[in-house]
């Protein structure tokens, strides 16, 4: 039997945790599962951050979960780019969480990294803070902290396939 | 802070009380590998499957590793080489060096490694 992971994320004030969602849909609000249609990015500004989480929600007999890699595969729309707090050297370790924002607050939560293309060769979301801690019971990775920027001459409607893993020891 | 899972669209108090709940979409609790089979259609399972291969090979990865490092330290020409240089050269005999040789080649290979302080290529063996 395996352990169950979901992806969830977190939303507004008061920290609202939506479990298992099913997209990653950047936009204009601060919502998971969020319409992109109904809220697109107005070209010159940035998406909200997305503050998403691996959770752990049983360990189904096994011992450790760890090595969280997260990336994208296809490219974005030109004048655009794509930033995140994930990175496999120099971690800027574990986040408290804050409501997300359409800010540039990069250089608060360490999102200064171009999300990466491939697979990373090791993790590049941290457990406890570290890029090599692990689970060995329910609970969370740190948080995955990412945003979309654009420039003024940005085009809507861009879709990316966003990847997560992780490994798992019976 | 609360918990909504965005199957069911249920909200909970605490994350305790979302992992107990069975999701109305799925018949299933959160924690249940059914759960998520229900909502990925099986493919949560064979995510999980191949979670497991890649924590079982750094598993064994991890314990050759162990291993290796529990091997004296080996001095040639002087000087001792490093852990990497151990397992880089263990890595080459193992795959391009004949089993019945390999002692002999392997200490014309160190020597050779050592001495020149870089990579040989595989015609430079002395097989």
């Amino acid at each position: 039997m395996a352990a169950t992971v979901e992806i969830c994320e977190s939303n507004g004030a008061g920290e609202t945790v939506t479990h298992n969602i099913t997209n990653t849909n950047w936009g204009s609000t601060d919502s998971a599962n969020l319409n992109a249609v109904s809220n697109p990015i107005t070209p010159g500004s940035n998406s909200y951050e997305k503050w998403q989480r691996l959770h752990v929600t049983a360990m189904g007999g096994s011992s450790r979960i760890d090595n969280v890699k997260r990336w994208r595969t296809g490219s974005l729309a030109a004048n655009s780019t794509h930033v995140t707090n994930a990175r496999t050297s120099s971690y800027g370790g574990a986040q408290s969480y804050a409501q997300p924002s359409a800010s540039d607050r990069s250089a608060t939560y360490g999102y200064t990294q171009s999300v990466v293309t491939s697979t990373p060769g090791s993790a590049n979301v941290g457990i406890a803070g570290s890029l090599s801690g692990s689970l060995t019971g329910t609970g969370y990775s740190d948080y995955s902290i990412e945003q979309i920027q654009t420039n003024v001459s940005a085009l809507v409607g861009t879709t990316v396939t966003d990847n997560w893993s992780y490994d798992e020891t019976a | 802070m609360a918990d909504i899972c965005a199957a069911c669209k249920l909200e909970f108090e605490t994350e305790e009380t979302y992992l107990e709940h069975v999701c109305e979409s799925t018949g299933f609790s959160p924690t249940q590998v059914e759960h998520q089979d229900a909502l990925t259609g099986g493919n949560f399972s064979k995510v999980a499957e191949a979670a497991l291969e890649r924590g079982e090979e750094r598993l064994k990865e991890e314990e050759v590793k162990q291993e290796n490092e529990k091997l004296p330290l080996l001095k040639v020409s002087g000087r001792i080489i490093t852990k990497n240089e151990r397992e880089e050269i263990d890595s080459f005999i193992t795959t391009t060096i004949r089993a019945e040789t390999g002692d002999e080649a392997r200490e014309i290979f160190i020597k050779r490694y050592v001495t020149e302080n870089s990579r040989l290529i595989d015609s430079e063996i002395e097989k």
